[in-house]
C-alpha cells in the first residue's frame, strides 16, 4: 500500500510526475482552452469548461461522452498560489455517483535535476476528513485503518 | 455549517469524533453492551448514549435489546460507501493523470501561451 493511503485512508492521494515545467503544468490547469484538451480523457469525450480563476471564482467542467453521457464537475476556488497550489470544492453529478461538498487540492513540486519536470500530488477529500484533518486528533489516522480493513474484510 | 446530509456525510461525520472512533474500536473485537462500552470513557450512560446514536443514525452500529441488557454490534458494511468513493475517484484521476501527460507530451503554439499567460496575471491582480 502506497504510504499517502497509511496516513489518512478516508481520503484519496494521486501523485504523477510530468515531463514538463511547473508553470507550464499549472497552466493546463487553469485555461479553460488548455484544460478542455486533455481534461476529457476518454477516446470522443469532449469537454468545455469555463474558469474563473480567483479566490472565490467559480468553475465548471461539463464532460460529454459520445453516447450523449454528461458528466459536471463544479466549485469555486479556495487557494490560488501560481505555479504551485491550487485548491478548489468539487461537486460533481452526471455518469459517476453524484458527490457534493468534497475538495481537491493540487500541488505542483519542481522536479528533474534542472526543474524540467513536475511533480503533481492531487488531494481528494470530503470536506468532513479535511476537516479532521486540520485538528491533528492523534490516533484517528491508525483507527481508520484498522477499520477500512475490517470492513473489506466483513 | 452548512452541511447536506447524504449517507458520506453521515459517516465521515460520525467518525470526526475521538470517543466515537474509540467506540467503534471497541465493538471491532466483538459485540457489547452498552454499559461495558461505556466504562472506558467515564461518561454517563445518557452521553454515551448519545454518541451510540450517532453512529447508529450513520448506519455504523445497530442495538439490539436482549432481555435486560442492550448490546451494540457494528455494521462495518456502512464504510463501504466511502470506500467505493475513493475507489471511484482513484481511478477517475489516474485517468486524468494519463490525458495530461499525453497532452503535455504535444508542441504548443508559444503565442497563444504566452498572451494567455499575461491574461491570467492580470486576472490574479484584479483579485
Amino acid at each position: 500500500m502506497p504510504q499517502a493511503e497509511a496516513i489518512a485512508p478516508l481520503e484519496l492521494i494521486v501523485n504523477r510526475t510530468f515531463n514538463a515545467p511547473r508553470e507550464r503544468v499549472f497552466r493546463a490547469w487553469t485555461e479553460a482552452a488548455q484544460l478542455d484538451q486533455w481534461f476529457g480523457p476518454a477516446p470522443g469525450r469532449t469537454v468545455k469548461s469555463s474558469l474563473d480563476v480567483r479566490v472565490g471564482g467559480a468553475y465548471r467542467i461539463e464532460m460529454r461522452n459520445p453516447d450523449g453521457q454528461v458528466y459536471v464537475a463544479s466549485g469555486i476556488y479556495r487557494e490560488i498560489e501560481p505555479p504551485q497550489r491550487l485548491v478548489f470544492t468539487w461537486d460533481a453529478e452526471g455518469a459517476m455517483e453524484p458527490v457534493k461538498d468534497t475538495l481537491v487540492t493540487v500541488e505542483f513540486f519542481e522536479a528533474g535535476d534542472a526543474g524540467e519536470k513536475t511533480q503533481v500530488t492531487l488531494t481528494h477529500q470530503n470536506f468532513q476528513s479535511a476537516e479532521m484533518r486540520n485538528r491533528h486528533e492523534h490516533g484517528w489516522t491508525g483507527c481508520l485503518d484498522q477499520l477500512q480493513r475490517f470492513a473489506e474484510n466483513a | 455549517m452548512v452541511k447536506r446530509s447524504t449517507k458520506l456525510d453521515a459517516t465521515f461525520s460520525a467518525l470526526s469524533d475521538a470517543t466515537r472512533r474509540e467506540m467503534l474500536m471497541a465493538l471491532m473485537r466483538g459485540e457489547t453492551t452498552v454499559s461495558d462500552l461505556a466504562r472506558p470513557h467515564r461518561m454517563s450512560l445518557p452521553a454515551v448514549m448519545k454518541h451510540l446514536r450517532v453512529l447508529e443514525r450513520a448506519g455504523l452500529v445497530e442495538q439490539n435489546k436482549v432481555g435486560r441488557e442492550r448490546r451494540c454490534r457494528l455494521r462495518a458494511g456502512a464504510l463501504k460507501p466511502a470506500s467505493d468513493w475513493i475507489a471511484q475517484y482513484r481511478q477517475f484521476w489516474e485517468r486524468q493523470f494519463d490525458a495530461l501527460d499525453r497532452f503535455l507530451a504535444e508542441p504548443q503554439p508559444s503565442t497563444e501561451e504566452k498572451k494567455s499567460c499575461r491574461k491570467q496575471k492580470q486576472s490574479h491582480r484584479s483579485n
